[in-house]
């Protein structure tokens, strides 16, 4: 599968060229912010240029299809995810209205700066989707993946099984997330930010750094005619650690079988990989956790490389831009340098390097983790051929089917003790994450060899409203008009894929696991997503679940499901 | 007299900081949802963290959260926090000393 073109707009630029010469040049568009959104403390971010970002969105605005005449209101979100697809398609040249076009959306948080002042439907995910899809005439419903800080990547690889499935041509793959009250609260009530700028894999890293941005690559099935961004994506692979839903691992367990799920492309034998760009956030655990996973690999002698130090951590849009950053690396035989880097960290021993260095290697691999114990990797090729895999998609046969409805979280409590379970971090669980944990428990009770460790099953989850339940007790706790104390225990939550952490905890799960976000209940879609997932080579079994939560009403289906054949 | 004095006075406090204790036990079971768990459940002198209550960072976050709300308490640097959760006896005892509310 084959990257046609693409776009990053951050504090560093509107174009993957812009943003490219600046990582050389060894320019960082983190700042200094005294009273972001109003919060009592400072934090180091990167930040869009909002008056340059519309002005390049009024410059396109009549080239799309939902502006005719009418006068259609965009968010900042929306606006910088459409200026940015535009820019993509100027390479890649495709068709953004046919039917054989897929809008996918990266995002952790969306438009969640609405929902304080707007209960309507403008702060859903599906609902940004739709008006970024709609506004290049596209109909086909838009993909929403919500997968923490792990969705850019995500969204690539549901991309490339998408394409290889055949329904479709060409993916336009968005990540995008902007820096709200909401976001920068969550993060600082973690502890998880630097009072300065970050330093990834540093002896004295001390916290990341936030950052905005939205970044789009278009990936398909076929190179375009002038063929410059000729770079194919390999494989991909997504394992949880199954340890906890915010600190990750200290073994670096998902992160490493994720690696070594694609060994066959990055063998060090080979010796193809010119790098590695590590998520490298800065925090303590992170970079550690990622060392450990690299160490175990066998992989310590690659370069490691983090962009943290120029863009900050851009969230659902990091897959996204990193990679592509890393593509033109690779292309242009290049190793970017580690911005914030100065001295080895002792739980850090890998190859890292704060000046630009060389390479001719054709490959490289992208690592990234996040919230819900999520780690993916990529691996990238640069060649004159584009790999053309068309593989029809695996059968499957239900297994176990769990259908549960409950009208408030007392009768969801009931249903836990009647069940006969001492599991005592069921009652700090969010509604989503309680139902998952029912069905689940419900399903596998009767189990043979109940927890012993698989890899074999993924989990994954879907519904329409993400996480709004907890997002609203979140921003409960960050009230302006009340004192202000940010909940660090509720905002982790606000991740709707924290429910397949939960169950992936609960059951010692490491296989894949993931979170979309739909407008509505899709039969098929969720049924082709359940065979993408089973078309990874280690994939044999998935637990899939719709999840529904209205006023009066919580309800989940879900399935278990064996790959057949 | 003098003597007798005194001890009415420590033994005043020590009923204070066993009803202070227990309050404190409280507000931590609810802003954590320790659902089935009870004040006295809790060993005065056990630590808050690694066995016992199953109690991880992010609970550790929340309690400094509790200690600001509710106490005025600002924790700047989360490692003091480590120190203070040895026992629910000490976190009292240190949150007697520093509230300012």
């Amino acid at each position: 599968m084959i990257i046609r073109g693409s776009n990053i707009i951050s504090s560093l630029g509107f174009s993957t060229e812009e943003n490219f010469r600046n990582v050389l040049a060894g320019n960082s568009g983190l700042k200094y912010c005294k009273r972001l959104f109003g919060l009592p403390e400072p934090v180091f971010a990167s930040i869009i240029d909002r008056e340059r970002l519309s002005d390049e969105f009024n410059a396109v605005k009549g080239l799309l299809k939902t502006c005719q005449g009418g006068e259609q209101q965009f968010t900042c979100l929306e606006m910088a995810a459409i200026v940015s697809v535009i820019d993509a398609n100027r390479d890649a040249n495709i068709d953004l209205d046919s039917e054989k076009t897929l809008f996918i959306l990266s995002t952790t948080k969306g438009n969640v700066d609405l929902l304080s002042v707007d209960g309507s439907q403008k702060s859903m995910l599906w609902y940004s989707a739709e008006i970024i899809a709609h506004s290049f005439g596209n109909s086909n419903m838009p993909t929403v993946v919500s997968n923490a800080c792990v969705s850019g990547a995500a969204a690539i690889i549901t991309a490339i099984r998408e394409l290889k499935s055949g329904k479709y041509d060409n993916i336009v793959v968005v990540g995008v997330d902007l820096l709200s009250r909401f976001i920068v609260s969550g993060f600082q009530s973690l502890r998880a930010l630097a009072g300065d700028f970050c330093r990834p894999f540093d002896r004295k890293r001390c916290g990341l750094n936030l950052g905005e941005a939205a970044a789009t690559v278009i990936i398909s099935r076929k190179r375009n005619d002038n063929g410059d961004m000729a770079v194919n994506i390999m494989a991909g692979a997504i394992r949880n650690d199954a340890n906890h839903i915010s600190s990750p691992s200290r073994t670096g367990e998902g992160c490493f079988r994720a690696i070594a799920s694609l060994y066959p492309y990055i063998k060090p034998s080979d010796d193809s990989i010119a790098f590695i760009n590590a998520h490298g956030t800065a925090t303590q655990y992170n970079d550690a956790m990622e060392s450990a996973a690299i160490m175990r690999a066998g992989l310590q002698d690659i370069p490691v490389t983090s962009l943290k130090g120029y863009f900050g951590h851009t969230l659902g849009a990091a897959g996204v831009l990193e990679s592509i950053i890393s593509i033109r690396a690779l292309q242009e035989g290049v190793i970017p340098a580690t911005k914030g880097f100065e001295s080895q960290a002792d739980d850090c021993p890998l190859k890292i390097d704060n000046k630009t260095g060389k390479s001719g290697k054709t490959r490289f691999l992208k690592l990234i983790s996040g919230f819900g114990g999520v780690n993916a990797a990529l691996v990238f090729e640069k060649s004159q051929v584009s790999v053309q895999q068309n593989l029809p998609s695996p059968e499957f046969k239900i297994l176990k089917s769990c259908s549960l409805s409950f009208t408030d979280t007392t009768q969801m409590n009931g249903y836990y003790r009647s069940m006969n379970i001492n599991y005592p971090r069921f009652f700090k669980m969010d509604q989503l994450s309680k139902l998952g944990f029912l069905a689940s428990e419900t399903i596998f009770k009767d189990e043979k060899n109940r927890f012993a460790e698989r890899e074999d099953i993924a989990v994954i989850c879907f519904n329409s409203t993400a996480s709004m339940d907890a997002d609203m007790m979140y921003l409960e706790s960050i009230n302006p008009q009340k004192d202000y104390f940010p909940s660090p225990a509720i905002f982790v939550y606000t991740l709707p894929n924290i429910v397949t952490g939960e169950i992936s905890i609960r059951n010692k799960f490491f296989g894949e696991t993931g979170f979309f976000v739909l407008k509505s209940y899709d039969r098929d879609f969720m049924l082709q997503s359940i065979k993408n997932c089973i078309s990874d080579n280690f994939t044999n079994f998935a637990l899939c679940a719709w999840i529904d939560i209205a006023d009066n009403h919580r309800e989940i289906k879900m399935i278990y499901v064996e790959k057949c054949g | 007299m003098w003597k007798n004095a005194a001890d009415y006075s420590i033994n005043k406090y020590y009923i204070k900081m066993d009803n202070f204790i227990t309050q404190l036990k409280q507000e931590i079971i609810d802003v954590l949802n320790l659902e089935d768990v009870k004040p006295e459940d809790i060993d005065n002198n056990a630590p808050l963290f690694g066995e016992g209550l199953g109690l991880d960072s992010i609970d550790a976050l929340e309690i400094i959260v509790l200690m600001e709300k509710n106490y005025g308490i600002k924790v700047k640097d989360p490692a003091q926090g480590k120190e203070l959760f040895q026992s629910i006896k000490r976190l009292a005892e240190y949150i007697a000393e520093n509230r300012t509310k």
